[in-house]
């Protein structure tokens, strides 16, 4: 029972830490929402972030980092590894939506 | 576990914990579940409401405003430059109600922070566990000697004041003659908008070229320093040259203290005197009228919030979000209205939820059209630690100052990609 016990606290203290990295990447996405759209999904030629691969996504925030890109180079010096790997994981885990609907114009 | 269902557990789980932190029985609380009502139907109010309903579904969201119909400042002065019609600027409720928001349209006699409702014109109160007041800005009609309400039709401000304000100076500006003068009035900080007066004289000056080759805009500023103003000097000095001049407060006493509106003709501090064809005020600025009768105002007219989740203090359950907030370092501008309104969203579902605020981080973002072909930005990152809301050094700034004609093209396609997503992102 006490092992059991054990194993229930651990399952929780990893729930609790996935429930406030879960809250932290979609409020620190939720900054991103004006420009790429609610929940990540663009309806114009700005890029969608919905279901972008982590590593595409960490490895653009990089490049911006390092100057690429005419806002983005502004804003993504911002953000530490955390938060990039906040913000990779919660947009990774959305669907991409409707492709029509994405690139209407 | 696939995050969709995560998430759905966690609605589910914040539901519940909603009803202990509000201290209500099981029973009761199941029968009728948190509310949150909203004054007001802009960027902040609308963006607020679609917020919750993602966030907690189990929330129920009132949203009231005066009016069906909601003409945006951005992309205002594209319509009085003739470049886009008033219908692609002019939003609507819909999109919430299709969320789930109950929506309103009453006109508002006032809030009451103590009870969290608001009051309606026909008697009828709406209140709620949250109150969220959004009312944007007011003017202050004491500051210009001889402007005031009764003049707004003959010389709107068009800041952006309706659809009919928007037609007005459009109008004035195709009737004017071929070599006249457009006088453009601005305010001190803070005001909706700071860039906002400078893209205005920009698309005036396009149409200008365009249509009236001999006429002219002229800025009289009541500062002496405005938002992206190396940007602007340099697209002014190449595209419009002579067209487009400005004066400032203190170097050239150009703030406007009188205006004739008979005679169309402007007074600044310094006792100068100038005729204008066509006459743009836009007046000095305070939180809307629904802030500063609930007593909510500080001195200068704006309502001071506590950071992390927009909260009033002193006023339990009650938050002021968009143009009426006191959010410095934070900006009056549609995008940080959005952004504000999520994070209330985010603290309210969070609170009743029972959990902590989180550290995270806010962005502003604001575009300009100097041309239709010429957009020029600004940004700003902010770290939200605890109470404290301040611009990261190593981030944020204005568009660079030497960039090719492409990217000054890049930037005004932005400006209206961005305008398409966050309408979606404040009104569904």
């Amino acid at each position: 029972m006490r092992y059991r016990a054990r194993v229930i606290a651990a399952l929780l203290t990893v729930f609790a830490a996935a429930v406030a990295a879960a809250g932290e990447g979609e409020m620190l996405a939720s900054a991103c929402s004006a420009c790429h759209g609610p929940e990540g999904r663009s309806v114009t030629g700005l890029p969608s972030l919905a279901g972008m691969n982590r590593h595409v996504f960490m490895d653009r925030m990089q490049a911006f980092r390092h100057g690429d890109g005419t806002i983005m180079n502004r804003i993504a010096p911002a953000y530490d590894a955390a938060q990039t790997a906040a913000l990779a994981d919660y947009f990774a885990a959305l669907d991409r939506g409707d492709n029509e609907q994405r690139h209407a114009p | 576990m696939p995050r969709s269902d995560r998430r759905t557990l966690l609605r589910g789980l914040a539901g519940a914990a909603a009803l202990g932190a509000l201290g209500l029985p099981l029973r009761r609380a199941r029968a009728a579940p948190p509310t949150v009502v909203i004054a007001g139907g802009g960027f902040a109010g609308a963006s607020c409401a679609l917020a919750l309903r993602r966030l907690a579904p189990q929330l129920r969201v009132t949203l009231v405003d005066r009016q069906p119909r909601f003409v945006t400042g951005p992309f205002c002065n594209a319509v009085i430059a003739g470049l886009r019609p008033i219908s692609s600027i002019t939003q609507s409720h819909a999109g919430l109600s299709a969320a789930g928001v109950r929506i309103v349209h009453a006109d508002i006699d006032g809030v009451e922070p103590a009870a969290r409702r608001i009051r309606l014109a026909d008697g009828r109160t709406i209140g709620g566990d949250r109150l969220v007041i959004a009312p944007g800005i007011d003017f202050d009609w004491a500051a210009i000697d001889g402007y005031g309400p009764a003049q707004v039709e003959r010389i709107p401000h068009a800041w952006p004041g309706g659809a009919e304000a928007l037609r007005t100076l459009r109008q004035q500006l195709r009737a004017m003659p071929d070599n006249g003068r457009v006088v453009i009035s601005v305010p001190d900080n803070p005001y909706r908008c700071p860039p906002g007066p400078y893209e205005r004289a920009s698309l005036i000056a396009h149409f200008l070229k365009q249509h009236k080759p001999q006429a002219s805009v002229l800025i009289l500023d009541a500062k002496d320093h405005f938002s992206k103003e190396p940007l602007f000097r340099t697209a002014w000095g190449t595209r419009y040259g002579e067209r487009l001049q400005w004066r400032g407060g203190r170097r050239d006493g150009a703030r406007v203290v009188a205006v004739d509106s008979q005679s169309r003709r402007v007074r600044t501090i310094s006792g100068d005197e100038y005729a204008a064809d066509v006459l743009n005020i836009i007046p000095p600025q305070r939180a809307g009228r629904l802030a500063g009768d609930a007593g909510l105002t500080d001195a200068a007219g704006w309502v001071p919030v506590t950071a992390h989740d927009f909260s009033v203090a002193g006023h339990a359950g009650v938050h002021v979000i968009g143009d009426a907030a006191r959010a410095e370092p934070m900006p009056k501008s549609a995008y940080a209205a959005n952004m504000q309104a999520k994070l209330c969203a985010h603290a309210i579902a969070r609170d009743l939820a029972g959990e902590p605020a989180v550290e995270t981080k806010l962005i502003n973002a604001c575009y300009s059209l100097v041309a239709p072909d010429y957009g020029i930005s600004i940004t700003e990152v902010y770290r939200l630690d605890g109470d404290t809301l301040a611009a990261i050094a190593n981030a944020g700034g204005i568009s660079a100052l030497a960039a090719d004609s492409q990217t000054r093209a890049a930037e005004a396609d932005y400006a209206r990609a961005w305008y398409q997503n966050i309408v979606r992102d404040s009104f569904g």
